[in-house]
This record gives C-alpha cells, sequence and structure tokens, in this order.
C-alpha cells in the first residue's frame, strides 16, 4: 500500500512504488485497505476509519467491488458479503463457484439452492468434481440436484443421475460427464456389470473389494482361484459353492485366507485335513463315518446320525468283518466292486488263475485281500503292466517276505536284487533293501547286508530300519555296530529304546575288547545327568564307573532319589582313576550313604560285590594286601554290622595279619586293642558262636583265624623279642661303660623284663590260648612252634630276671 | 556267541506280532511240520518252532525294545498299498449347501457398482474444470 497526502487518487498506484507488505500484496486494493484497517501495523498512527471510508470510492468499479466479494469470500468477511452491493442472484453463484473450488460442499449445496430457477447454464458443472460427496449426502443433495434439471442446466440431468441415480444408471451418466477418451477406458466396465461377465478389475483395489471379488467370479471360467481365496471368499457361500462346483476352487485353495468360511470350504473341497470338531461344527457327518470306517471303529460309526453314506459305511465295516454285502445300505458301485474278488480268490486257489482280473488290480483298496496269495506265491505279477506298476512292485515285495518266511535265503536275495531297481517309492525300496539284507545275513553275508542297509539308511528312514543296521553292524564290527545304535540312541522317540540301544551299544562294547568308543560318553553322561530312574542311573553308571572313571566323577549329582547312587557310583569312579583315592575312602563313602538311606538293594547288591572283591584281595602273602585291610579297619570301626558274622571271622583276623606283617618289616607291631580289634575279638565271638556253622564252614573259619593268629603273633614275637632285645642290650653295653649309673641301669633293664613279662608275654599266651581252643589241626605243628618260641622268650626273661 | 534265530520270521509273521498270532502261526506250521516229518515250511524243527514261539510269547516283553531281533518287515507300511478304492476310501467332499447363486450374484455386482461409482466419481473430479465465475 503506498499511501502520500499529495496523491489524490488512491485507486491507482504509481508503477514505480512496489506496494507496502503491511497487506497481503495478492488481494485488490480495497481489501488491502479493509485489511489494514482491521489489523494496523503495530504503533502506527493511521485513522482506520478514514481507510475504510475509502473502500467506497474504490468499490464505485463493479470489477474492484466483484474481486472485494470474491476475496471476502476466501477471508470469510460476512459482513463484507453483505454489504456488497451486488445483486443476491450475483452474489449466489460467486459463493456456489467459491464452495465449488475450495471443496465446500455444503455450501455448494445452499449457494445453490439460492440460484434463480433459471439462468445459470453453467451450474451443474459446479458440481461434478463432488460426485462422492454429494452421493454420501443424498437426501440432502436431492432437491438441489433436481433443480439443476428444472433450470435446464447444462448436463444437469447427467450430474443428478450420476451424482444420485440407482448405480448402474448413475455408472452410465457418470461415464458421460468424462471426456470421451476417458469415457472410452470405463465402457468395458460398464459392458462387464450389464453382462455379468468378464468385469475388469478395478483400477484401484482399495475400498473395491465387491468388485475385485466380482472381477474375478466373472473372469474366465476356466481361471483357476486358489491363490485368490482371500479376494472371492466375500462372495458369500452360494458364490463360493459355484467357484467349487465350477472346478476353480479345488483342494490346493489357500484355505488358511479363508476365514471363517474356512471349514465349510475344506469340507468341500479337502475335508481330510479338517479336525473332528471341525467336521462336528459343519455336519459334515459322511467324512467323520469314513474315518469311523477307516479306523474300524464300529461303536462311533454305528452312533452317528444315519445319513445315506453313514449307512453305506456303516455296511460296509460289517463286510469287513465278514459279513455279506447289504445291497440295501452299500452304494452300488462298491456293492459292483465287492463282488469281484470272491471270484478271483477262488481262481487264484483253484490255481485257475495266476493275476488279478483288471477290475480287481483297478481297486488298489482290495489287494490286501490277496495278500497271503501274494506271499505264497500263488499270487504273480501281471506281465502284461510295466514291471514298476505298482501293482507288480507290490506283489513282488510280499513276495520277497514270504521267500524270508520260507527260509529261502538265496532266492529271497535273487528275489530282492530283481526288485529294487523297480521300486522308484522310497519306503518300498528301503523295505526290500531291508528284507534282501536279512536274507543276505543269514547266508553270513553280513557285510554285503549293511551294505544296502546303509544305502537304505540314507533320505528318510524308520527307526526299524536304524535298529537292524545296527543289529547286522555289530556283526561285521563291533566298533561299528556302537555307532549305529549310538545314532539310534540319539533318534530314538521313546527313553525305553534310547536305553535299550545305549545298554545294547555297551554290552556289544564289553565283549569286543576295544577301546571304549568315544561316541558314547555324551549319550552316557547325558543319561547320567537326567537319569529316568534309580534303576536305570545305576545300570548305566555300573559300567561308566568301570569305562569312562574320569569323565564319571565330574559329572553333577542329580540329587534327590539319585544322591546315594550318585555318591557311590563316584566314588567307584574315584578309586579307579584318583591314585590318592583308597579303599579306606571308598568304604567310608558306602557307609556314609548307608546311614542316609539304609540298606536298600541297589546299595546292598554293590556292597556285596565290594567285599567279596576285598575278600578275593587279602588271599595273598601276608604284608601285601594293606589297602584291603585298611577297608575292613574301616568297616570295623565305623560300621561293624555290615559285615555279616562269617565276613567278620575271616577278614577282620586277615586285616590283623597283614597288619601285622606289614609293622614287623619295621620292626613294630599290633597294638593289643588291635590284637583285640582284628584277632582275639572274632576268635572269641566265632568260638561263641561256632556250633552255628556246618562243621567244614566251622573248621574253615578256625583254620583262618588260626593261621592268622599264628601270622600275628610270629611276626608279633619276632618284632618284639628284638625290638626289646636291643634295648635291654643297650643298656647292657652302657652299664659296662658308665658304672657310676649302674643302679639305675639295672634298674631300667628290670623294668624293661618286667614290661615284656606283663604285655608281650600276655599278648602272645593270649595267641597260643585262643590258638588252642580254636583247635586247627592243620596248624598244630604252627601252635607248638609259636608255644615254643614264647617259652623260649620266657624262659629268657626269667633268667635274666634272676640274675 | 550272537543267535542269529529270528522267532518271528520263524512263525511267519510280522515282527512284533502279538501272541495271539504267534500262536495262530505256530499251529499252522505245527500242523504242516506234521506232515513233513518234523519240520515246517523253511525246514525250521518242530522244537525250533517251539523255540520260536517260547520267545514271543515270554521272551520278548516289549519289541519295541528288543534291539537283538531283526525286524522284519522293518516299515510294515511299505507293503501295503496306498491307492484308494472300495475298502479305501477317499475323503468325502461336503455337497453344496447352498442353494443358487443369483440373489448373492446380484447383490455383489450392486456392491461393486457402488465402488465402481465411488472410482469414477474421483475419475471426473480429477478431471473437472469449473465454469467462469
Amino acid at each position: 500500500m503506498h499511501y502520500a497526502a499529495k496523491e489524490k487518487d488512491l485507486t491507482r498506484i504509481p508503477r514505480q512504488t512496489p506496494p507496502s507488505a503491511v497487506a497481503p500484496v495478492q488481494f485488490s486494493p480495497a481489501t488491502r485497505l479493509l485489511h489494514v484497517a482491521g489489523q494496523p501495523p503495530k504503533g502506527a498512527q493511521w485513522n482506520v476509519e478514514w481507510l475504510r471510508q475509502q473502500v467506497s470510492p474504490l468499490c464505485q468499479d463493479l470489477r474492484a467491488l466483484r474481486r472485494l466479494f470474491d476475496e471476502s469470500l476466501t477471508l470469510g468477511w460476512q459482513h463484507i458479503l453483505e454489504w456488497a452491493p451486488l445483486s443476491h442472484s450475483e452474489k449466489a453463484w460467486r459463493t456456489a463457484h467459491h464452495a465449488a473450488a475450495t471443496g465446500d460442499v455444503p455450501r455448494l449445496r445452499t449457494a445453490l439452492a439460492s440460484l434463480p430457477p433459471q439462468g445459470y447454464a453453467d451450474r451443474a458443472l459446479l458440481v461434478t468434481p463432488h460426485l462422492a460427496a454429494v452421493r454420501a449426502d443424498g437426501d440432502a443433495w436431492r432437491p438441489v440436484a433436481q433443480t439443476l434439471v428444472s433450470s435446464q442446466a447444462d448436463r444437469g440431468l447427467e450430474v443428478l443421475v450420476a451424482a444420485l441415480g440407482a448405480p448402474a444408471k448413475a455408472l452410465e451418466n457418470a461415464a458421460r460427464l468424462l471426456p470421451d477418451a476417458a469415457a472410452g477406458t470405463w465402457q468395458p466396465v460398464l459392458d462387464g456389470f450389464d453382462s455379468g461377465r468378464r468385469i475388469p478389475p478395478p483400477p484401484k483395489a482399495e475400498g473395491a473389494a465387491h468388485w475385485l471379488a466380482a472381477s474375478l467370479i466373472s473372469s474366465d471360467t476356466e481361471t483357476n482361484l486358489d491363490a485368490r481365496v482371500a479376494q472371492v471368499v466375500g462372495a458369500g457361500t452360494a458364490l463360493l459353492d459355484d467357484l467349487v462346483d465350477a472346478g476353480r476352487l479345488t483342494g490346493a485353495a489357500a484355505f488358511d485366507q479363508a476365514g471363517e468360511a474356512r471349514p465349510y470350504l475344506q469340507a468341500r473341497l479337502a475335508p481330510e485335513r479338517l479336525t473332528p470338531d471341525e467336521l462336528r461344527a459343519v455336519g459334515h457327518v459322511d467324512e467323520f463315518a469314513r474315518r469311523c470306517f477307516l479306523a474300524r471303529d464300529r461303536a462311533t460309526l454305528f452312533g452317528l446320525d444315519p445319513t445315506p453314506r453313514v449307512r453305506h459305511y456303516q455296511a460296509l465295516l460289517d463286510v469287513v468283518e465278514g459279513a455279506t454285502p447289504d445291497p440295501e445300505r452299500l452304494d452300488a458301485a462298491t456293492l459292483a466292486t465287492l463282488a469281484l474278488p470272491d471270484q478271483a480268490l477262488a481262481a487264484l486257489k483253484a490255481g485257475e488263475a495266476r493275476t488279478l482280473p483288471p477290475a480287481v488290480a483297478a481297486d488298489g483298496s482290495l489287494w490286501p485281500l490277496f495278500s497271503e496269495l501274494a506271499i505264497t506265491g500263488q499270487l504273480l505279477p501281471d506281465a502284461s503292466r510295466p514291471a514298476d506298476h505298482p501293482l507288480n512292485t507290490w506283489i513282488a515285495l510280499k513276495r520277497l517276505l514270504g521267500l524270508l518266511w520260507e527260509g529261502r535265503w538265496s532266492d529271497a536275495v535273487d528275489h530282492g536284487q530283481q526288485l529294487m531297481p523297480h521300486l522308484t517309492d522310497e519306503r518300498m525300496r528301503d523295505e526290500a533293501a531291508n528284507l534282501t539284507a536279512f536274507a543276505l545275513d543269514q547266508l553270513g553275508r553280513s557285510q554285503e547286508a549293511l551294505s544296502l542297509l546303509r544305502d537304505a539308511l540314507s533320505g528318510l528312514y524308520t527307526e526299524n530300519l536304524l535298529v537292524n543296521a545296527s543289529l547286522i553292524a555289530g556283526k561285521v564290527s563291533p566298533d561299528v555296530g556302537v555307532r549305529y545304535l549310538a545314532r539310534l540312541v540319539d533318534e530314538a522317540p521313546t527313553e525305553d529304546l534310547q536305553r535299550a540301544a545305549l545298554w545294547r551299544a555297551l554290552d556289544l562294547w564289553s565283549g569286543s575288547g576295544e577301546p571304549f568308543p568315544q561316541v558314547l560318553i555324551p549319550i552316557i553322561q547325558r543319561f547320567l545327568a537326567h537319569p529316568a530312574s534309580v534303576a536305570d542311573y545305576l545300570s548305566t553308571a555300573d559300567i561308566a564307573a568301570v569305562a569312562i572313571p574320569a569323565e564319571m566323577v565330574h559329572l553333577p549329582n542329580p540329587g534327590g532319589e539319585f544322591d546315594g547312587p550318585y555318591r557311590i557310583m563316584t566314588a567307584a569312579a574315584r578309586f579307579r582313576c584318583e591314585a590318592t583315592y583308597l579303599l579306606s575312602h571308598l568304604a567310608a563313602e558306602y557307609i556314609a550313604v548307608h546311614k542316609q538311606v539304609g540298606r536298600p538293594d541297589w546299595w546292598n547288591d554293590r556292597w556285596k560285590e565290594w567285599v567279596e572283591r576285598v575278600e578275593d584281595s587279602v588271599f595273598v602273602d601276608f604284608g601285601e594286601a594293606l589297602g584291603s585291610a585298611v577297608f575292613i579297619d574301616t568297616v570295623l570301626e565305623q560300621a561293624p554290622a555290615l559285615f555279616t558274622p562269617r565276613q567278620r571271622f575271616v577278614l577282620a583276623p586277615q586285616a590283623g595279619a597283614h597288619l601285622a606283617a606289614n609293622a614287623a618289616k619295621q620292626e613294630e607291631w599290633l597294638t593289643d586293642q588291635a590284637f583285640q580289634k582284628f584277632l582275639f575279638g572274632p576268635a572269641d565271638a566265632f568260638l561263641g558262636v561256632r556250633g552255628q556253622f556246618s562243621a567244614d564252614e566251622a573248621a574253615y573259619l578256625a583254620r583262618n583265624l588260626s593261621t592268622c593268629l599264628l601270622q600275628a603273633g610270629f611276626r608279633s614275637l619276632g618284632a618284639m623279642r628284638d625290638s626289646y632285645a636291643d634295648r635291654y642290650n643297650t643298656l647292657g653295653a652302657r652299664l659296662r661303660q658308665d658304672p657310676e649309673n649302674r643302679f639305675s641301669l639295672l634298674l631300667q633293664q628290670q623294668q624293661i623284663l618286667e614290661r615284656i613279662v606283663a604285655g608281650p608275654l600276655v599278648l602272645l599266651d593270649g595267641c597260643l590260648q585262643r590258638l588252642r581252643r580254636l583247635g586247627s589241626p592243620e596248624k598244630e605243628e604252627g601252635i607248638r612252634s609259636l608255644a615254643q618260641g614264647v617259652a623260649e622268650w620266657r624262659s629268657e626273661v626269667d633268667r635274666l630276671s634272676r640274675n | 556267541m550272537a543267535d542269529d534265530r529270528n522267532p518271528y520270521v520263524m512263525l511267519g509273521i510280522p515282527f512284533g506280532a502279538v501272541r495271539d498270532v504267534a500262536t495262530r502261526a505256530f499251529a499252522k506250521r505245527a500242523r504242516g511240520a506234521r506232515r513233513q516229518r518234523g519240520v515246517a515250511p523253511g525246514g525250521v524243527p518242530l522244537t525250533e518252532l517251539t523255540w520260536a514261539l517260547n520267545q514271543v510269547e515270554e521272551n520278548i516283553r516289549d519289541p519295541r525294545t528288543a534291539l537283538h531281533v531283526f525286524r522284519v518287515p522293518a516299515d510294515p507300511w511299505a507293503l501295503e498299498p496306498r491307492a484308494e478304492g472300495v475298502l479305501r476310501p477317499g475323503p468325502e467332499r461336503l455337497s453344496r449347501q447352498s442353494g443358487p447363486s443369483d440373489e448373492s450374484w446380484s447383490r455383489l455386482l450392486d456392491a461393486a457398482r457402488v465402488e465402481a461409482l465411488h472410482q469414477i466419481h474421483q475419475h471426473i473430479a480429477a478431471g473437472a474444470q469449473l465454469p467462469a465465475r
């Protein structure tokens, strides 16, 4: 805005002066004046009223007035719209035009309604950009739209119908509102909707689900719609049924896209995939009846609603179970087919035929009726069909089984080797290999059998096949067998089979003399870390403690009921692999577990084994079984009741004799308490219960006790006599060199002699006394000898004492 | 010493067959053996048949874990034909449950036309030109 006092004419702005930026420059001068009058710049001392007064002169120009009106529509200056000195109809037209341009559809409708009934021939064209909005608000628009026709506006009728007409007519009229080229693109759509055939797909899929469904359904009747289930499923059950009936939806349809219609659609196309609950939900009892028939579930089948198909399956089950076919219930085709096998069976059994008649051969479900004849060779492959025809391969495989059952190993091998190249089904080929391998193994050709089984194990295979491979492999080489069994452990579906495979692998190894198979170590560790039962745990641990003690020692304690077994088995493993872990440690651990759990069978059995092992080990040269002696000592000290009386009478004196012999090597002897524990106590106890043993057993025990007493007596006598003599003689030597202490030295010598009398000689007398009471005849010579030795020592002591 | 005898094969029954089957098979083979001077089909002496029956009846308590017996057959499924027929009927497809589709088709077309109309309205709007003011 440019203003200067000396310029009079405000409608003209000098070209050389740019307009002020105080008001938006795109507006007319009048609008700008009113704008700054309403919002003068801050701090400006402008005469606002005067500025407003200048607008009227400007608006003397009709063009300026119209421009001010139009700009007031934009700016929302309602007072100017009312003030503007324009006709009512022009105001309505200009308002409608502005509303059409700005998308203000309600205002457009109001403004159009204000137009006079005649004139304004272009009024309908203001509506064309807003047909969708007009249709959406049809009730409000209908009177206004009708005036488009009554005013004879250009394209008024087309616009009215395109906006508010029935869909078909609306489409037709809307197309007429398009330029010719654009209308041409819509003509196929209109034609498709009219004819209901080959409706083109919508240009934009969004918001056009029904159009797309109609397009797909109306497309070429050969078109498969399996992948378009999601697009057609909303069309409704009847139309989906049409597609199913026409084969345009098949069992390969994308059922997962069918939403709530999936069970019904699957019941129509792939009922075998429905769950029983889904079958029930869609009321498809016939499929349920079929499954009951296949499962031979008579109770359920005969409890179903008796539809014709249910009755058919009931009758069919009767036939399978031996009844005569019932023409009332069976369908005609089945009835006719069921009549075929009887004739064929009779002909084959009579030797009048060797192959199946074509009608029977055509129905694979009838073949099992001829299974026995195929096995025995009465039914032969059909030479008119290829060797790899399913009927011929089935008969040949059955015959291979029959040859095995007849024990014709060589024939079976030949038959199997001829058959296998014709088998394309992997499972049949694997089975043929399996049967042939059995025959080969029976002929002693285990290596060839294993080779066949190894081939069969590539690809898919059954657990049974792996079992067979491990069985044959074990014959070829224990090491190879163990590897297959380890694989079986890994793949076995049940714990029972895993266990069986592991134990068989261990059996195989234990008889092989081979180093322990490394492949089994992780399996054993897994079993022991997560045992199924105490019995399983111990069975495996018994082997692990021997075969892999170092690994066993590091396994975790499974705890709970496995704590005791774990501790005794770990003790066994440590004894085997740790040099510093002795039999005494093992005995102590067993005793500790016993105090915790008592004597359950698993503990007792293993304890018994250890005691027997110790018993075997003590009958060596005395002094050589110190480890066993310490084991025995540990038990006698901590839990003597764990030995039976017999074990005590055998083991305790043996331990004493070994310890005495070992002590004698260091010129030492057992203490009085040791004699009591190992020798005198058991001997006295035995003498008290001797009558409870058989004569032979009593004689054996007496002999054992006597042997040990003699050993301990002799070894102790020697060690004691030498030791006391050394000390006595040492004092005698000092006596000769140290006469000043004569009295003291003599006194010490006398004390030694007294100690001998009160100690060793009493101990030895105890030996002799018990030896005599035991009365073992084989030991009389030894007893006399010991007695003589003791008597000589006593005599010497007496003599020295008197001196 | 491994025992290569297979009681199931000796009796002519599938691996894992139950006692009743074994007993029937034994009786059948024993009859044959009596006619053949004590030797059953496959050259199996009657005493061996008795052993085999005892194995199946008493010794092999759980065939699934009997890893010392070769499994003949290993895969019984492979010995059975899988083809469909009267005794192994295929799935029962549900018959059409709906009536004629004319009404559904008509409704679908109407709904489709409405959607088409919406798109043609957008098309018209995109190319529309307002008349002069």
